[in-house]
Parts: C-alpha cells; sequence; structure tokens
C-alpha cells in the first residue's frame, strides 16, 4: 500500500527543509506535545488563539478537500468539532 | 473496533455534569492583592491609588472582546477622572512588542502596566480574558467581572458611580 | 458518469464541517469575507472548476451566522465499471498486466458528461451562555439529476478553566437521485435494456461526539467518534457491471471475453462509523504543525486509514510555505468485483449485490502538495494551494488514477 511512501516522504522532507529546522520541529513535537501536560492559565493562551492554531485554520481548503475525497474515496467525515482558540469571554 | 455506545454517551454526561460550577463574580470585600509593575512612564503600584476608586482590566493582544472593551473604557476614564476614577489596563503579553501593536491600532487614554510573567492575574484568580475589577477607596475589591460584553457596559458603569458617589 | 457519492459531497460536509468559535479568535472585526476558485483535473478523466463563498458575521454578541455558497462546473468522462463496448472488443489483457486500456468509440467503459451544481448553507452559533455554544446548519445542493437537503446541530460546552471542550452533533441529509434522463435502472438489468424505475431517494443521519483538550500553550488535540447511516436508494444509476469469461479456463493471464454488461446493484443501507484524532502543534520554530489520523469501517466491510500532516512554515512579511502530504488506503466493499465471472456466477446468475466502482475496490492514494499564504495589513489573507493526487487501485480496469488540485483564495476582514 505504502510503497510510495519512502520517496515521497524525502520529497517532503526536500520540500520541508527549505526551513531549514523543520526535521528537527516533528521530532521535537513529540516532546514537547503530548507528553508536556500543563494547566494553561487563561492569560497564556495567546499561541492558541491564533487563527493558524485552530484544528480547522483554513475553512475554504478544508471544504474543498472534504468535497474531494468524499467523491473519490469510501470514507468520509470524521472532523469538524471546535475547541480551542482564545478562551475569551 | 468495538464499544458501547450507550456507555459512552452516559460516561460523557457524567462528565459534563462534573464540570459545572457556578463562580460568583461578586467578591468579598477583601483587600485588592498588591502589586507593582513597568508602565510605560515609571512604575505602577497600586498603594500610590489609595483613595481613589481603580478599575483594573486584565487584557492581552490576542484577546478579541479587549479590543471591544477599549474604547468604554476610554470613555469612562475621561468622564470619571474628575471624580477620581483611575483605569489601569494590565497587559499579560509574553512580549511587549504585542501589546505595542495593539495600542498602535487601538489606543489607550488610561494607564497601561505590562506583566509579562503573570504574576498579578494569578493573584486576583483571573479564570477568562478580559477580567476587570472594581476596587474602592480604601483599597477593597468590591466587584469582578468576566469578559466583556458591551451589552453589560451600562451596568458596570453604574457601579463605578455609585463607588465615586462615596 | 457521475458519483453519486460526490453530489453527497456539500451536504454532508458542510453539514459538520464548521468551526464553532464564539468570537472570531485572531480577529477583532465583525465581518469576514473569504472567496475561493479551485481547479481539480484528473489525467483525462473529469474536471472540476468550483467557487466558493463564505461570508462570516457576528450579528450580535451571542451570535454568529455563516453562510457558504458553492457553484461547480463538472465535465469530462469517468470510467462506468463496465469493461468494454458492446461487442467492440473481444478481448483484452487483465487490468495489472502492462500497458493501459483504450476504449474504442461506442464503448461503455467511460463515458462523457457535463453539469453544473449549486449549493447554499446557512449556519448559526449562538452562545447561551459563557461556557455552551449551540449551532444550527441547513443546506441545499442542486444539479441536474441530484438534489439534496440537509439540517444540522451541534453543541458544545466547555470545562470552567476552558481547557476541555466536548461537542456533540447530528445531522441529516435527505436526497433524490435519478439519471438526468430521468428515473433509476432497475438493477442488474441489462443495460439498455430493463424498466426504468422512480427516482432513488435516500436518507442519511450522522452523529459526532468529539473532545478537544488543550494540552499546553502550544498544542491542541482533538479525538471524534462519529456513526452514520444510509438508508434508501444507495446504487448510483450510472454506474455498470459486466459478466467476463476467461478465454482458457485453465490460464486467467490469458486474457477474457466480455459477454453482457448490467446495471449495477447495492444494498439500500449503509452503516458507517470512524474515530478521528488530530493535533495542532506551534513547534520550537514557531512554525504550526497539524497532523491527523482517521480510522474508518462501514457494514460494506470497507476499512481505511487516513493519516495527514501539514507544517506551516512562517517566513518575514507574513508570508508563509506549507507542505502537505496524506495517505489514504482503504480495502474493498464486500460487493466489489471487477467483473461477474462466469465461472463463479454462471451465464445467467448474480451476487446479492454488485458493483464495480472503483470507487468501492481496494486503493490507496497519496496527496503531495504545498499552500503558500500571505497576510496583508492585518486584514486580508491569499492563500494558493496545489496538489497532486495519486490513487492506485488494486482490482479496477483503470490502474491509476492522477489528480491535480489549484485552489486560489482570498480572505478579508471588515469592522
Amino acid at each position: 500500500m505504502y510503497k510510495k511512501l519512502k520517496p515521497l516522504s524525502l520529497l517532503l522532507g526536500l520540500l520541508v527543509c527549505s526551513g531549514c529546522s523543520t526535521m528537527k520541529d516533528v521530532s521535537n513535537t513529540v516532546k514537547d506535545s503530548l507528553f508536556n501536560y500543563e494547566k494553561v492559565k487563561p492569560w497564556q493562551r495567546g499561541e492558541l488563539a491564533k487563527e493558524d492554531m485552530q484544528l480547522i485554520d483554513d475553512g475554504l481548503m478544508t471544504f474543498a478537500d472534504d468535497h474531494i475525497y468524499f467523491s473519490k474515496e469510501a470514507a468520509t467525515g470524521g472532523k469538524g468539532v471546535g475547541g480551542g482558540g482564545c478562551g475569551c469571554n | 473496533m468495538v464499544f458501547s455506545f450507550k456507555a459512552f454517551v452516559l460516561s460523557l454526561s457524567v462528565v459534563f455534569l462534573s464540570c459545572f460550577f457556578i463562580s460568583s463574580s461578586q467578591a468579598a470585600a477583601v483587600d485588592a492583592p498588591a502589586f507593582s509593575l513597568k508602565g510605560d512612564n515609571g512604575q505602577i503600584s497600586l498603594n500610590k491609588y489609595r483613595g481613589k476608586v481603580i478599575y483594573l482590566d486584565f487584557w492581552a493582544s490576542w484577546c478579541v472582546p479587549c479590543r471591544k472593551s477599549f474604547p468604554w473604557m476610554n470613555a469612562m476614564q475621561n468622564k470619571y477622572k474628575a471624580k477620581g476614577l483611575v483605569v489601569i489596563g494590565v497587559n499579560l503579553d509574553d512580549n511587549r512588542e504585542a501589546a505595542k501593536a495593539f495600542l498602535s491600532q487601538v489606543p489607550a487614554d488610561f494607564t497601561i502596566a505590562y506583566d509579562p510573567d503573570g504574576e498579578t492575574p494569578g493573584k486576583y484568580q483571573v479564570e477568562v480574558m478580559p477580567t476587570s475589577y472594581l476596587i474602592d477607596r480604601d483599597g477593597k475589591l468590591v466587584y469582578k467581572h468576566r469578559g466583556f460584553k458591551k451589552s453589560q457596559s451600562a451596568e458596570m458603569e453604574h457601579k463605578i458611580s455609585s463607588l465615586l458617589a462615596n | 458518469m457521475k458519483s453519486v457519492k460526490k453530489k453527497l459531497a456539500f451536504a454532508a460536509c458542510s453539514l459538520l464541517s464548521h468551526n464553532p468559535q464564539s468570537v472570531l479568535a485572531s480577529e477583532a472585526e465583525d465581518w469576514a469575507v473569504d472567496g475561493s476558485f479551485l481547479h481539480y483535473e484528473e489525467e483525462q478523466r473529469i474536471t472540476v472548476n468550483k467557487l466558493i463563498g463564505t461570508l462570516i458575521t457576528n450579528i450580535s454578541e451571542a451570535d454568529r451566522v455563516k453562510v457558504d455558497l458553492v457553484f461547480d462546473t463538472m465535465s469530462g468522462s469517468t470510467p462506468s465499471g463496465a469493461l468494454e463496448g458492446a461487442g467492440s472488443f473481444t478481448t483484452i489483457t487483465t487490468p495489472s498486466g502492462a500497458g493501459g486500456f483504450s476504449a474504442s468509440t461506442g464503448s461503455t467503459a467511460v463515458a462523457d458528461f457535463s453539469d453544473t451544481r449549486l449549493g447554499v448553507g446557512v449556519d448559526w452559533e449562538h452562545t447561551k451562555k459563557r461556557l455552551y455554544r449551540i449551532n444550527y446548519g441547513s443546506s441545499i445542493s442542486v444539479e441536474k439529476d441530484y438534489t439534496s437537503f440537509g439540517i444540522n446541530s451541534n453543541y458544545a460546552q466547555d470545562t470552567s478553566s476552558r481547557i476541555v471542550t466536548y461537542s456533540a452533533g447530528v445531522a441529516m441529509a435527505f436526497d433524490d437521485v435519478r439519471r438526468s434522463t430521468g428515473g433509476t435502472p432497475e438493477p442488474f438489468a441489462l443495460y439498455g435494456a430493463g424498466e426504468t424505475l422512480e427516482n432513488g431517494t435516500r436518507v442519511t443521519l450522522d452523529t459526532i461526539f468529539g473532545v478537544t483538550r488543550v494540552f499546553n500553550r502550544r498544542t491542541l488535540g482533538q479525538v471524534n467518534f462519529s456513526t452514520g447511516l444510509n438508508e434508501g436508494y444507495l446504487t448510483d444509476p450510472y454506474k455498470l457491471i459486466s459478466r467476463t469469461q476467461l478465454l482458457d479456463a485453465n490460464d486467467p493471464s490469458a486474457g477474457f471475453d466480455e459477454k453482457d454488461t448490467y446495471y449495477e446493484s447495492r444494498p439500500s443501507s449503509r452503516q458507517r462509523s470512524s474515530v478521528y484524532t488530530a493535533i495542532a502543534h506551534k513547534t520550537r520554530h514557531d512554525n504550526v504543525l497539524h497532523m491527523s489520523y482517521r480510522y474508518y469501517w462501514d457494514d460494506w466491510d470497507i476499512v481505511s486509514n487516513t493519516l495527514d500532516f501539514r507544517l506551516k512554515i512562517s517566513y518575514e512579511n507574513n508570508f508563509f510555505i506549507e507542505p502537505h502530504l496524506r495517505l489514504y488506503q482503504q480495502t474493498a466493499a464486500n460487493f466489489y468485483y471487477f467483473s461477474l465471472e462466469q465461472e463463479v456466477f454462471g451465464p445467467t446468475g448474480f451476487p446479492e449485490f454488485g458493483s464495480a466502482d472503483y470507487r468501492l475496490d481496494q486503493f490507496s492514494g497519496t496527496t503531495v502538495g504545498f499552500n503558500i499564504s500571505k497576510k496583508f495589513s492585518g486584514t486580508g489573507k491569499l492563500r494558493m494551494r496545489v496538489e497532486q493526487i495519486r490513487w492506485e487501485y488494486e482490482n479496477s480496469l483503470f490502474d491509476v488514477n492522477n489528480a491535480l488540485v489549484f485552489q486560489l483564495s482570498y480572505k478579508k476582514l471588515f469592522e
């Protein structure tokens, strides 16, 4: 199934290395994310408030992709509920 | 993959219910916690404002309701300055540039203090952004208001003017 | 020939793919308009051009309304599932053999079509009390041979610390499916013959339960459980399936002879489930990583895995480049056949259900692409995306489908 995986992830790695630091990013993510739990205070939500940090950060791209894959593949949906964000008011 | 839908919904309901609590926005009349923070022109210390009524607001550049609250806070400061109201906006951004960028778009006619380490909101038990407090002329914390909504600002103004009347 | 599933897209997808925030997160303005042009092109098959527009507005401090508009034009040719023109070829090589397949004129293996579609959706989000939000939405999609109407509702509740959000949603869709010439074909009737039955109708019910958690200042995670039920006419009225006979009963690789071609037949019920998990994480270098995984299964015996990675890298001047990788894999439906083999079903026999629609085959898909975006003076955002999708099929007439996606979008915020 995934015989294309190796060359493609290499391609992805090349694409992504233009940022120079991103291969390390992916490996640090596991350390920094799920295993570094903290009770975030309401005033510490600056990063979470940003548009890019929403789970659906570009509604039109998600909409278009959902449509494409819905038409071409058997599996559907799964995403689309909210949470996160600035937690204001 | 097997899971019981009913059990899942039931446990979810239990978790929902256990998360409820009602917190009062009326604080007991305790002394407002002291603070001394950097401002644009020197130090901002709470004890220097004894005798004034203080509207203390915790805000950040990324907080959308904060943008809506600034014009109202400006209006309050200008209207009640002579009667002894001091509005202090404590910025909680972890970097000064974000606060400055916000202020250049949404100017403040009131005092701004900077608390990038976030020590003061802890003392004041801030639960949501923004949160505002009223401190009377004796330095007592008399009111805590969570969030900002224009529809609630008239009631807040009423509380301010009644504190100023003392 | 179109897949009926494609048309479900707008109704079902827009029902549950909203982003319920009680305020526009990093946007102070009360209005947001977002528009997009999408071009989707398959190698030698269909082409879709799509225009999407979204308007979001805070009509009050507690209410946010979203309106979506979609306009599609589709054209090209698509595999019908049949193997050949009726009688114009007598032999073809097996699909996993080398070389492509070319359809002769008059072949039923591919069919041309062209169609336009219009869809509208509305969503209203109301913040009941500080921690509770409820959404109501509705949508309609109309084209020549497909009409869909959907409604949905979603409830979200935060814990008092706003670290965790619990969501529950339900959606229903009502569809009318027919051929552009009217009605639907009799299942397993000979192609071109059989009765024309009435329009197909179908009801879909979907539910979703989700938990979103803030793990730390830079990480957000989500797990969703979804189930859905489709009842009614689930067959594609254009799709065909052929009966074949091996040229040499002792040597399958010698090829086969195409006999008759029939309309396909699918069950009238489908129960679907999925578990979806996603993470958004801001890395030490201030890039944003989005990862997601979905496990899906249904009672047609299709099981699928989807893995998605995006890394949004920021550059100076509010410029971003986001590479994207998506990996997909599914098993075949239990009534999927490359063809009805005479060796199995005899010259006139049928299975209970049968479809040769490649979308129900076992296959894998890989998407590689990148998205470039630029933010302008705080209130405008331009995005351009290019992606290549490659699907590889195990047991279909066409081994491979390649598609190119291009999307250009612009979002503007207003006071």
